[in-house]
């Protein structure tokens, strides 16, 4: 596939990926983890990332991963893929549609993601630009909901309770999902652009102040007794919100969520895609298919709480092998071949 | 071919199945008031609705029984004609001795339920609840249309705060604030429902405390939630006049020590109704001043006093205490030791315009 | 074989517009023949004065004059010029044909296009006539660069297609694309504008046209001017212009002629109207069978007491009021003007107020579909108007079947198409993606030009 990028749209692609799976879920994890830590273990992840990413920046180029690795990436997004599947089947069966076999709306899901990644890959790259204006009108209605927040709620952080720390650590990582797409599209950018330094610094503050204006809000807005029984606490918040036009703005919200999860899908298959058409030539067509029948097969089996559950539960550990240890572990096998 | 003939059949499946989340709006009827009353396990819920017929609008009511809420809703569906719809709910409505017992477990439902509404006013009835569905009095218009514009005037004239569905829950669990939500009682000389003050709740129950309605004001006031106005009036003895304030903003600063709290509030007021015109003087003025702030704390202290009475911290000082004062915090159960702290209450009134002509 | 009278009858299936005499010229005798329904004889005799003058004097180009031209001979030849309505003369022993280009005109007048009306700004448009229309370009760009080329396509080389840009502005490789794109034209069909437009687009099956139509010449002019490329053809009075984008289709030349102000609140206005055309029905439909919560609760009761005895489900109703208004819009159009006025009447207000009278659709229903109508006609294309009409359709199916959810997968699919269009090998979504600010502005709000000019000083444009 040939292609490339510019640093607007691959920085774009990133915050998707980093994003689409985990944005309405996590602060509910998070505060149920670190309690009212929250908010200062996620100001560590933050910095983490931006470490993290530096470090990616500066070894990119030592990147050559060999075809069993690359197998383990393609299994990570597939898993990823059907992760974020299986949790949009879950939250519309429960706020809309609860009659509706989860497989028809997945087919319609699946459709577009398939049709999209049938399309050239100008297409695929542009496609995240439909969701500029919905992450501007998430600002704007969080914005709404400042006069309601209780800013003592911020208080009293219990920092000296190493596990309850270490657990809200682990728990925010999940924000960082989608890190290692950098890696594999960093190649992709145009050439002499210089990413280290402010490229990096603004995209990582703004993914931060992302991911924080969110946990504030659902830290302020809740009490800590209450996080408990609203697990998309963001809807719920919205859902607090009188406007004169129309009620229910969480439910608007629910379908930008949506759209924004579905497009999230539709580029994970593209990386996976990628990675894949990298490795092996011809027949791309039919691993397209592939893929896709897999995405439409597995999520309805683990759209039910329990299963959600089981599917979750590996994801940070899965992570932090796939984001963190994995990528060292190629540039350490690399740096040993160079010299 | 293929894939031509596929979509076809797709299509068609979809046809032939049809559309499993339909809820026709048609189907629904939808209600923008319930009354819950009984104790848990034993729920009468009634509702009020409006019902369409010939292109005339007119309202019913229906009531149902069953061991919860959602139970009696299901009993309240096989005697009206359409299912009955929450997703409209305006005014939820509860008997002072259900909120006596322990009934945040007959509210989940409505607050947890993706469809519904909860930005509902909540409000305490005593006695009855039959007798709030069909007041004695003469009504000009439909319970389902008086209750919530009843208390949308409670919130525009600060005589209540925060008494929507979520608020209530919100305030309910967070140990460190109490509830306080509007009373109504049936006015004996016209048989009309009025809101006659605030019930005060501790923890999760309400205390069978009220507050009058001025007091409610002033509990507003002090928990500086005031909305478009706040009226209160004063008699002034001394001068054997009265003087109606609009209090437009409210300072407040809470000043927490070891086992004492210091309160002190800045009030920006303007004055509505002084018949003595003699405010262009200056020294009136400050002599006016001087009363209203006494009055004021009067009121401030009238209500702490109560609130402590019902060990109901319903202006929220826990909230401060928990996240800057763990010692105060941990001293044990937030309202046990709220209601024995010394608090004390200081007012600072600024006259920024007179409303009335001089 | 030399040609004779009887050959040149055979050539054209002896028909009998064919004037065919032989005729004295100073150094032989040749045979001149045209069609007498296609050349003006009274000119032709004043030319072909000139043309004898010219051979007696034995110049060497003598058969070259301002309308005339000289081809060797052969049959295919003939018969094209013939056919073009030239007159052929044939010097069998010298065996070449003198060509004479003396076409007798059937032109109405330049007058506005129906369809196009502007307001303020030139009344004149396009004729069946492509050099008048040519003329008309021409007369609005005075410049050198203004290229116009010629090209004949299909087999019998008798169909020109004429393309036109300016040289300076115009990418050359964009020229080149077409050039070959229309050599590559191979049907003997006689083909119309529409026919050319798909040899020329690259998705037949989109709904989205993407190539602008047009009939006005300021119109095309100020589209060269920003280096579009035009197309011709003859007896129409059609104009094709691309590369297009999406939003061309929603400007008018009366957003340039009004203030900025103004311009700018029509051009937003439009664009509502386009997002209203596609959506509303769908929206209402999803509302009223799966979203009801979302209504706010001082409108709820009216849409309930609107909706509450109509038999049937709100995506049937908006069905057959759709129907029934494309049906009135397409009798209007065929019948003419003073009936068509009538149908509209009788159609929208009295059959409109019965219908819901009837009980068979609520009245809500009849607001948001004359919403829509209105809207979609809002649109100042012709045939982004039908492209619009059509595309609300499938998203009031997905509503009716799924609500919101319905909706938002359309809206997928529809972004996903429209990134993919191309028009003329560029990109059909353009000021949105590829992403370009300033563009991006002026798709929601004329600014005033003179910010333009101050801008394109800055950034040097090529001029």
């Amino acid at each position: 596939m040939k292609f490339s990028l510019t640093p607007i749209q691959f920085f774009l692609i990133i915050f998707l990926l980093q994003t689409g799976s985990v944005f309405i879920t996590f602060q509910t994890r998070l505060l149920e983890g670190a309690g009212r830590n929250a908010w200062v273990v996620f100001i560590m992840t933050g910095i983490l990332h931006y470490l993290l990413l530096l470090f990616y920046e500066r070894q990119h180029s030592r990147f050559l991963p060999g075809p069993f690795v690359l197998l383990l990436y393609k299994m990570y997004w597939i898993y990823i893929n059907v992760l974020s599947l299986s949790n949009i089947l879950y939250s519309l069966a429960i706020w809309l549609y609860p009659n509706t076999p989860s497989i028809v709306l997945l087919l319609f899901i699946v459709f577009v993601s398939f049709y999209a990644n049938c399309c050239k890959p100008d297409t695929i790259i542009n496609l995240p630009v439909i969701i500029i204006p919905a992450i501007l009108i998430f600002f704007f209605s969080l914005v709404f909901v400042f006069p309601d927040l209780e800013w003592t709620w911020l208080f009293p952080l219990d920092l000296k309770d190493v596990e309850l720390v270490l657990n809200g650590f682990l728990i925010s990582q999940v924000t960082v999902v989608g890190a290692a797409s950098f890696l594999f599209l960093r190649k992709r950018v145009v050439s002499d652009v210089k990413m280290i330094g402010w490229p990096i610094a603004i995209y990582a503050s703004f993914w931060f102040l992302f991911f924080f204006m969110s946990l504030i809000v659902v830290q302020l807005f809740f009490p800590l007794e209450t996080i408990a029984i609203v697990p998309q606490a963001l809807l719920y918040l919205l859902k607090s919100q009188k406007v004169n036009f129309v009620e229910r703005l969480d439910l608007f919200f629910l379908f930008i969520w949506m759209m924004w999860s579905m497009i999230t899908v539709i580029l994970f298959a593209f990386l996976i895609r990628l990675v894949h058409a990298e490795t092996n030539s011809g027949k791309q067509y039919k691993f397209n298919l592939l893929i896709h029948m897999v995405f439409l097969l597995v999520p309805p089996f683990f759209a039910t709480r329990d299963r959600l559950e089981m599917l979750r539960e590996p994801l940070v550990y899965l992570h932090l092998t796939i984001v963190v240890v994995l990528p060292i572990f190629v540039f350490i096998k690399n740096r040993r071949k160079t010299i | 071919m293929r894939i031509q003939k596929g979509i076809i059949i797709v299509i068609l499946t979809l046809f032939l199945s049809g559309c499993w989340d339909e809820t026709q709006y048609k189907d629904l009827t939808i209600v923008p008031l319930i009354g819950i009353e009984g104790e848990e396990g034993d729920i009468t819920a009634m509702f009020a609705f409006p019902t369409f017929q010939n292109g005339q609008i007119e309202y019913s009511s229906s009531q149902g029984k069953g061991i919860s809420t959602r139970a009696a809703r299901s009993d309240a569906n096989l005697q009206t004609m359409e299912a009955l719809d929450m997703a409209h709910l305006e005014v939820i409505l509860m008997s002072a001795d259900l909120a006596k017992t322990d009934f945040a477990p007959s509210l989940d439902m409505f607050f947890r339920t993706p469809r519904n509404r909860i930005t509902s006013y909540m409000a305490i009835v005593e006695g009855d609840m039959a007798t709030y569905f069909n007041p004695p009095g003469k009504m000009k218009s439909e319970v389902s249309y008086f209750y919530p514009e009843l208390l949308r005037t409670v919130v525009l004239y600060s005589y209540g705060a925060n008494f929507t569905l979520q608020d209530a829950m919100k305030t309910m669990f967070d140990p460190a604030i109490d509830l306080a939500l509007p009373y109504l009682q049936i006015n004996e000389e016209t048989g009309i429902p009025k809101v006659v003050g605030s019930a005060l709740f501790s923890k999760q129950r309400y205390t069978g405390i009220t507050l009058s309605s001025s007091e409610s004001i002033s509990s507003v006031i002090m928990a500086n939630k005031i909305n478009k106005y706040a009226r209160i009036t004063f008699e002034w003895e001394a001068k054997q006049t009265q003087i109606t304030v609009n209090v437009m903003r409210v300072k407040k600063n809470w000043k927490i020590g070891t086992d004492t709290i210091s309160a002190s509030y800045d009030l920006d007021i303007s004055v509505e109704e002084y018949a003595p015109h003699n405010l262009h003087e200056k020294k009136k003025r400050e002599e006016v001043t001087a009363f209203l702030e006494t009055s004021f704390k009067e009121h401030f202290d009238a209500v702490i006093k109560k609130s402590q009475e019902a060990e109901s911290d319903i202006l929220g000082f826990g909230r401060k205490v928990r996240a800057f004062h763990s010692g105060l915090w941990n001293q044990g159960d937030w309202q046990k030791t709220y209601a024995d702290l010394p608090i004390e209450v200081e007012v600072n009134v600024r006259m920024k315009l007179t409303n009335i002509a001089e | 074989m030399k040609p004779n009278i009887e050959h040149v009858k055979k050539l054209v299936y002896e028909t009998d517009d064919l004037f065919v005499k032989m005729i004295d010229w100073p150094f032989e005798e040749g045979i001149i023949c045209y069609f007498t329904t296609l050349v003006d004889g009274g000119e032709l005799n004043k030319q072909l004065a000139l043309l004898k003058r010219q051979a007696e004097a034995k110049t060497q180009n003598w058969a070259i004059s301002a309308a005339s031209s000289s081809y060797p001979y052969t049959d295919d030849k003939l018969q094209n010029l013939l056919s073009l309505g030239e007159t052929a003369i044939i010097f069998p022993n010298a065996n070449i044909i003198v060509a004479i280009n003396l076409k007798k005109e059937q032109a109405r007048t330049t007058d506005e296009p129906e369809n196009e009306h502007v307001i303020t700004g030139s009344h004149e448009g396009f004729i069946e006539n492509k050099d008048t229309n040519i003329a008309l370009i021409r007369k609005r760009l005075l410049r050198a660069d203004f290229v116009v080329k010629n090209l004949y396509t299909g087999n019998k080389n008798s169909d020109i297609v004429t393309y036109a840009y300016i040289a300076t502005v115009a990418d050359p490789q964009l020229v080149k694309m077409i050039d070959n794109k229309l050599s590559a034209i191979s049907s003997d069909e006689f083909f119309t504008p529409g026919q050319l437009i798909e040899y020329m687009e690259e998705h037949t099956w989109s709904p989205f046209p993407q190539l602008l139509v047009t009939e006005r010449p300021d119109r095309v002019a100020s589209n060269l001017l920003e280096g579009r490329i035009v197309l011709l053809m003859d007896n129409s009075p059609t104009a094709i212009l691309g590369p297009v984008t999406l939003f061309s289709f929603f400007q008018t030349p009366d957003d340039f002629n009004s203030r900025t102000l103004v311009g700018s609140f029509y051009r937003l206005l439009r664009i509502f109207s386009l997002i209203t055309a596609i959506f509303l029905p769908a929206f209402y439909v999803s509302v009223v069978s799966f979203h009801s919560e979302i209504l706010p609760i001082e409108i709820s009761k009216q849409v309930k007491l609107a909706i509450n005895e109509i038999p049937y489900r709100p995506f049937l109703e908006a069905f057959i009021l759709e129907i029934f208004i494309e049906l009135i819009r397409e009798a209007s159009m065929r019948l003419p003007t003073p009936i068509g006025q009538t149908i509209a009447i009788v159609g929208g207000l009295v059959v409109g107020d019965a219908i819901v009278s009837a009980g068979l659709v609520s009245n809500l229903m009849v607001i948001v579909v004359a919403m829509t109508a209105i809207s979609s006609f809002v649109i100042p294309s012709a045939e982004m108007n039908m492209t619009i009409r059509i595309l609300r359709f499938p998203f009031m199916l997905g509503a009716a079947l799924f609500g919101f959810f319905g909706m938002v997968i359309g809206l997928l699919l529809l972004f996903i198409h429209l990134l993919n269009l191309r028009s003329m090998g560029r990109p059909y979504f353009s000021p949105v993606i590829p992403f370009d600010f300033t563009r991006f502005k002026d798709i929601f709000v004329r600014l005033p030009f003179l910010r333009f000019l101050r801008n394109g000083k800055k950034k040097g444009v090529r001029e």
